[in-house]
């Protein structure tokens, strides 16, 4: 009976993760339709918000089609290793101050080395199809993951020079003092350019390049299978603006200055006994400073899709390899440099 | 309002001797389809399921940074290269030129090989108490004297596992993480093996540019 509760606790983690999914499709088509002058969906539910559950609806009834050439097993194991991969990352996050599922102490190795496993599903589904275009799309798909995780664990690594330590809520915590935004600002855009490629977002949307390849890996999928591509496409989006903002923006550490709004307020008043003192100190780490930097990127996600053209796949593949790469080589020889020198090498944070 | 529950919840969470059971038969149906299978690229899905597994072992039993740095690498990095490449070859003519069944002979023969040699080497440690292990064991010698002496000592021995593999949380408090332990040793007393070792890399590296180089 009580391991029901553990069970319990990944639905928690979970069920929601899918609900922010659904309402970040519905934000991205509000948001891009705006830029565009259109209305956008505006008919299902209040504003369309609840476009999002008709389209899964209609795609759950619709009948689907498989090739007949076509690898079934892997067709279907494609998109399920996708969707599995890309929510079990949600284990480390830590959305508060101990509300996490998982206080891991590997947890970043964790969350890349599932992220890499991801990779499969792709490259599956597109072998499986036996369809030129889907083929394709997984092979673009896949070099670009492969060559853009390397920038990201290189970043990571960075990272984890300022903390010591691989336990999420360690980086988190280690950045009470200032966020890694303003030492690293370089190394944030190159991370967050990283991310929009390692997930497939446009301007970096090679692998489902409508002009060029119908629609990528997933030509072939239909119906609710589809479904599942759709939820790791926007899950894994979700989840690596959690932890852009985790790694730089201070996680669920508070947005505003609360410390410094005290000490005004105590010039005037004796806050420390009065209920705003509480409220300030349940701000100070709830999970609404993380909802809050989390949305921020993944509007940028959005504004960027909406902002730029697609570049060609030649070029994606020289920016990372003769652009990111040696920006990233010369900050991991720069930074322990300034790291050893002013003395500052982290110890033992985890256990203060 | 001020209670604290605490809930013990051992079956989804911890070490448990059955699931070790059930990974080494999952890894060695997996080792023989890998080998067994027609068509390469499922022969490679296969070993990347073997890999995935032996992964699994190495974190349940508690050596989490190993295991989790072959999910990276082995799985995460070359089997993709390999899957990769082995897309990107047309099959078809390999899959009829596989005739493997003269070789079944010279499989056995070194497996059984080198589980001998192995098998006196090794020593019967603290997760040694599985059934497979335990069978494949009772063939030697080495397993059956040591039996013998920590016989009545089997089911602390048990304990010792959930001990060891720390599942508690004191140990978070008193015990180096592995990456910690593999890093002093790795960059203080064999320091000198890992900067040759990373020189052997970049050899790799290097070769490999100049066999793909174009010479005016």
């Amino acid at each position: 009976m009580i391991y029901l509760i553990s069970v319990l606790e990944g639905l928690l983690v979970i069920v929601p993760a899918l609900l922010s999914v659904a309402f970040v499709t519905i934000a991205e088509r509000k948001t891009m339709a705006s830029m565009q002058r259109r209305l956008g969906p505006n008919v299902v539910g209040y504003y369309g918000l609840l476009q999002a559950f008709a389209d899964a609806l209609k795609l759950l009834l619709k009948e689907y089609v498989a090739p007949t050439q076509a690898n079934i097993i892997l067709f279907f194991l494609g998109p399920i290793i996708t969707l599995i991969f890309s929510l079990l990352g949600y284990l480390t996050v830590p959305f508060g101050s101990g509300l996490f599922i998982s206080d891991y102490s590997l947890g970043l190795l964790y969350m890349l080395a599932v992220s890499s496993l991801a990779t499969y599903g792709i490259l599956l589904a597109g072998w499986s199809a036996n369809s030129k275009y889907a083929f394709l799309g997984s092979l673009r798909s896949t070099a670009q993951l492969i060559s853009y995780e390397l920038i990201l664990s290189s970043v990571i690594l960075l990272v984890l020079l300022l903390t010591g330590s691989l336990n999420v809520i360690t980086i988190v915590e280690s950045q009470r003092a200032v966020n890694f935004l303003f030492p690293l600002f370089p190394l944030f855009l190159v991370f967050f350019i990283g991310s929009i490629a390692e997930t497939n977002r446009a301007p970096f949307d090679l692998a489902e390049a409508e002009s060029e390849l119908v629609s990528g890996f997933m030509t072939e999928h239909s119906a609710s299978i589809f479904v599942f591509f759709f939820l790791a496409e926007y899950a894994s989006i979700v989840l690596i603006c959690v932890l852009n903002s985790i790694l730089f923006l201070g996680g669920y550490l508070s947005i505003i200055p609360l410390d410094l709004i005290l000490n005004v307020l105590n010039l005037f008043f004796d806050v420390n006994n009065t209920i705003l003192y509480d409220i300030f100190v349940h701000i100070s780490s709830s999970p609404l400073n993380l909802a809050l930097k989390t949305a921020f990127l993944i509007f940028v996600f959005i504004w960027v899709r909406a902002s730029f053209p697609r570049i060609r796949f030649d070029q994606l593949m020289s920016v990372c390899w003769t652009v990111l790469l040696p920006i990233v080589i010369a900050y991991v020889v720069l930074m322990p440099c300034i790291v050893y020198g002013l003395g500052i090498i982290p110890i033992n944070i985890s256990l203060l | 309002m001020n209670n604290i529950f605490l809930l013990n919840d051992y079956i989804t969470n911890g070490f448990r001797i059955e699931f070790v059971d059930v990974i080494y038969l999952i890894s060695i149906l997996f080792g023989v389809l890998t080998i067994v299978s027609r068509n390469p690229i499922v022969s490679v899905l296969f070993l990347i399921g073997l890999f995935v597994n032996i992964a699994g072992l190495l974190i349940l039993v508690g050596c989490n940074y190993i295991g989790l740095s072959y999910i990276l690498v082995y799985v995460g990095a070359v089997s993709i290269l390999f899957l990769f490449i082995l897309m990107l070859i047309n099959i078809r003519i390999s899959e009829l030129l596989s005739e493997t069944n003269n070789d079944i002979p010279l499989a056995v023969l070194t497996v059984l090989l080198f589980y001998y040699i192995i098998g006196q080497v090794l020593p019967s440690n603290l997760t040694d108490n599985t059934i497979v292990s335990s069978l494949s064991n009772s063939f030697s010698e080495v397993y059956n004297v040591q039996l013998d002496n920590e016989f009545l000592n089997m089911v602390n021995l048990k304990h010792e596992i959930a001990y060891a593999s720390s599942k508690s949380w004191d140990s978070s408090l008193v015990e180096f993480t592995h990456i910690t332990g593999i890093g002093n040793i790795m960059y203080t007393s064999y320091s000198l093996w890992l900067i040759i070792s990373s020189v052997i890399l970049l050899l790799g590296m290097v070769g490999a540019i100049v066999i793909t180089i174009k010479q005016k």
